[in-house]
């Protein structure tokens, strides 16, 4: 036989061997359609349709719940670049110092637990500031770690704050700087009718483009009116141009630019909120990067551990096993122990490694850690000795195993933050509802946040994990 | 003159024993007249049970050793709607080395993993030394016995050495007592020299022999062997054919499964021939062959005289 009709001889029969496995089939099917719609499905999500830049998840509390307040938080609601969440702030209807303190610490403590990376404060006397044509100062509280997070948000909350307040800011920032340098009343009074001039020509010229572009209606329309107006503004002089249009213009210049002169419009006190310990050095990417990949790097690991039940099932010395005077449980536990040893081992090896890679200060909790460590042990144990009690060989587990990691690994966060995405409400369940999201959570906690592992968060973290290796557990011994 | 001798000889045998099976067989025909009235789908069931039944009665004319170590009474399994043992009867006496021969498929397997405890839905009776015995739930009971599975059930990636030190663990031998048993052992599978090599270096009979001293560890009363020789060179199979009839002589009682009828024919007082699930014939290699009357038949004619020439690819 000539090599090449050897070779395509192999090739057939290989092929219809494959065909006949229908497990690997379908699996060789599945495995890649599910992975492509999940990742597609997360990506989309990601970038929140938007064409390319990631929604950053705000928090916005209303301490002055006025007219003027809730339309400001409307506005920030219609930023592109924002997925904003109202945070209800204790007694919505008291005013006094001392209930602000209180929400003030209870905001903190979103960001101390990981919940929010920024929350922007509407204080109290934000209306009447308004109202009296100044500027009113904002308050912003931010993990000092999430820098791609903060500077998106700062712009988009001064593209807010000028949407909704127009050249009250720009007048108000001119005045502030000028009466700094030492300008007295009178140059000031002239330096603001100059430039409530300038605002109205600026304007008077956006509305004519405006209506060039409306008279050629092939070209897109890259302007347009809010229906809101300005009534802070002291002459409405300026028709500020709407949230679109606003994310438009900054797509020009450099953002760090634009950040550092709009964050002299518009006064914001800043205050800083992370753990006293955490390395500055270190990314939040980082952190997510040694959580994600020990997450799921562990969940291929014990897999294939609890793979040596089926193992022992295909070369019959489980028969002999069972035959033993020993109980089955026995069995089992035996198996389960030796996946929590390896996988304790293998958990060690990679924290080691990660600490002396990224100094993510992974030893800094011992206690936490090893909680954690044992507790998503056990969970990915039971995952295995859970496939491996469903699936009838060797091959078909590691193929599910596959499948199954890596969309739990997508879903719960490993790859992506979650904090990132616009998640629809179902798939924001499904999320929550994967082991691995809560191993994330917890892992996250005692990095990032530094939690120790018996505060709320962290014992919600675990609950589910246990609640998941009990399900798991019993689910494979009655497989068994 | 021998042979109207030997046919008189049976006779008188046979009278008391067939008085038995006519009852017998009437009460059970009685019973299947009442439940086929009653349930026209389980007639066809019911005629064949009745069928092994007789069948079973029929040969079984021996005179069976009273001194029974394992007595299996009507032993039923089903794998779903597939009944895999039927009616199985058979007792197994002390240091007698019993075989359980059949077609593949004929439910061999089944019947000995009833008795390893690896199977528990079963029904029917068995006793252990006169006591009942539950191997699947009763740790104790499976305590006395050793299984040599059909597979090597031996792990490769541990030495001969280490894989009979973990089976003896297991099997609940002494620590006091371990280095001696497992030195033993090895003798007795002749891997003395090689107990420090890994398994998986080891050759077909090599692993056998290993497989098989995996389940004398503990000494039990009865080893159940099933297809203990497959894929064995003559000269690894000759071991195990003279350990194991050591073994016998050292009151070992032997529950044996093969389809080879030479192994049968050689090793065991006793045998009981399976097919489609019931017990088609049991007793000596001579009386089952007296019992076909063919008198110089041997173990395969009578096997194949009971179990049909139609090939089994079950």
């Amino acid at each position: 036989m000539k090599p090449l009709a050897a070779a395509w001889a192999l090739a057939q029969k290989d092929l219809r061997s494959f065909v006949r496995d229908r497990t690997a089939l379908v699996l060789s099917i599945l495995v890649p359609v599910a992975l492509v719609t999940v990742f597609g499905w997360i990506m989309a999500f990601a970038f929140g349709g938007s064409g390319g830049m990631p929604k950053v998840s705000l928090h916005v509390a209303d301490l002055d719940h006025t007219a003027a307040s809730q339309r400001f938080a409307q506005r920030l609601k219609q930023q592109d670049m924002l997925r904003v969440r109202t945070v209800t702030t204790g007694d919505e209807s008291a005013d006094s110092s001392a209930e602000s303190t209180t929400d003030a610490n209870d905001l903190e403590q979103l960001i101390r637990d990981g919940d929010a990376h920024h929350v922007l404060i509407i204080p109290s006397g934000f209306g009447a500031q308004v109202d009296a044509g100044t500027t009113p100062q904002l308050r912003m509280l931010r993990d000092p770690g999430r820098e791609m997070e903060d500077r998106v948000t700062q712009i988009a909350v001064m593209q807010a704050a000028m949407s909704e307040l127009g050249g009250t800011v720009w007048v108000d920032a001119m005045d502030r700087l000028l009466a700094d340098q030492g300008m007295d009343t009178q140059g000031l009074q002239q330096i603001r009718e100059w430039m409530t001039n300038i605002g109205q020509t600026i304007s008077d010229f956006a509305v004519a483009q405006q209506a060039a572009q409306e008279d050629s209606p092939e070209e897109p329309a890259t302007t347009a009116t809010t229906d809101n107006g300005n009534a802070a503004a002291p002459d409405n002089a300026t028709e500020e141009p709407g949230d679109n249009d606003s994310s438009d213009q900054l797509a020009g210049p450099d953002p760090q630019a634009m950040l550092d002169m709009m964050s002299r419009l518009v006064p914001m006190e800043t205050t800083d909120v992370a753990p006293p310990n955490r390395n500055q050095q270190i990314t939040y990417q980082q952190a997510q990067s040694v959580a994600g990949m020990s997450v799921m790097m562990l969940l291929f690991a014990l897999t294939s551990c609890g793979n040596v039940l089926l193992l022992e099932r295909e070369e019959g010395t489980l028969r002999r096993l069972f035959a033993q005077p020993i109980s089955r449980d026995a069995v089992l536990l035996g198996k389960f122990l030796f996946v929590l040893v390896v996988g304790v081992g293998q958990l060690a090896i990679l924290f080691t490694y990660g600490e002396w890679m990224f100094r993510v200060g992974l030893f800094r909790d011992p206690m936490t850690l090893v909680v954690l460590s044992i507790t998503w042990v056990c969970t990915g144990g039971a995952f295995g000795m859970f496939l491996a009690s469903v699936s009838r060989s060797t091959k078909q587990a590691e193929s599910l195993a596959t499948l199954l990691i890596l969309m739990m690994a997508a879903l719960g966060g490993c790859w992506f933050p979650l904090q990132m995405m616009n998640l629809p409400p179902l798939l924001d369940t499904l999320c929550k509802s994967t082991p691995t999201f809560w191993a994330m959570t917890g892992f996250q906690g005692m990095l990032w946040n530094q939690l120790p592992w018996h505060t709320g968060k962290m014992l919600a973290a675990l609950g589910w994990q246990w609640a998941w290796t009990i399900a798991l557990t019993l689910a494979a011994v009655s497989e068994y | 003159m021998t042979a109207r001798s030997n046919r008189l000889d049976k006779a008188e045998t046979s009278l008391p024993v067939t008085r038995e099976i006519v009852t017998r067989l009437l009460l059970n025909f009685s019973k299947l007249h009442s439940v086929a009235t009653n349930a026209y789908g389980d007639h066809r069931t019911l005629l064949d049970q009745a069928h092994a039944q007789a069948s079973s009665i029929r040969v079984d004319m021996t005179d069976r050793q009273t001194d029974v170590l394992l007595s299996v009474s009507d032993l039923e399994y089903r794998y779903g709607d597939r009944l895999a043992a039927r009616g199985v009867t058979f007792s197994v006496g002390h240091q007698q080395c019993f075989g359980l021969l059949g077609p593949n498929g004929a439910g061999k397997t089944t019947t000995l993993s009833c008795i390893a405890g690896l199977l528990s839905a079963w029904t029917g009776q068995m006793q252990f030394a006169g006591q009942a015995f539950q191997p699947a739930s009763r740790v104790q009971d499976r305590a006395r016995l050793g299984l040599v599975p059909q597979e090597l059930a031996i792990y490769p990636n541990l030495t001969a050495r280490e894989n009979l030190v973990f089976f003896a663990k297991l099997s609940g031998v002494a620590a006091a007592e371990r280095e001696q048993v497992v030195a033993k052992n090895l003798e007795l599978a002749g891997l003395t020299d090689r107990q420090h090599d890994l398994v998986r270096t080891f050759s077909g009979g090599m692993q056998r022999r290993l497989n098989l001293a995996a389940g004398l560890l503990h000494k039990p009363a009865l080893v159940l062997l099933d297809e203990p020789t497959v894929g064995v060179d003559p000269q690894s199979r000759n071991h195990l054919f003279e350990t194991l009839l050591r073994l016998k002589s050292q009151g070992l009682s032997l529950l044996y499964t093969t389809h080879y009828m030479e192994e049968a024919q050689r090793l065991c007082d006793c045998v009981a021939i399976m097919n489609e699930g019931t017990i088609v014939g049991v007793g000596t290699p001579a009386q089952l062959a007296a019992s076909i009357d063919q008198p110089d038949a041997n173990l395969e004619q009578v096997f194949l005289h009971l179990t049909g020439r139609s090939l089994r690819d079950a």
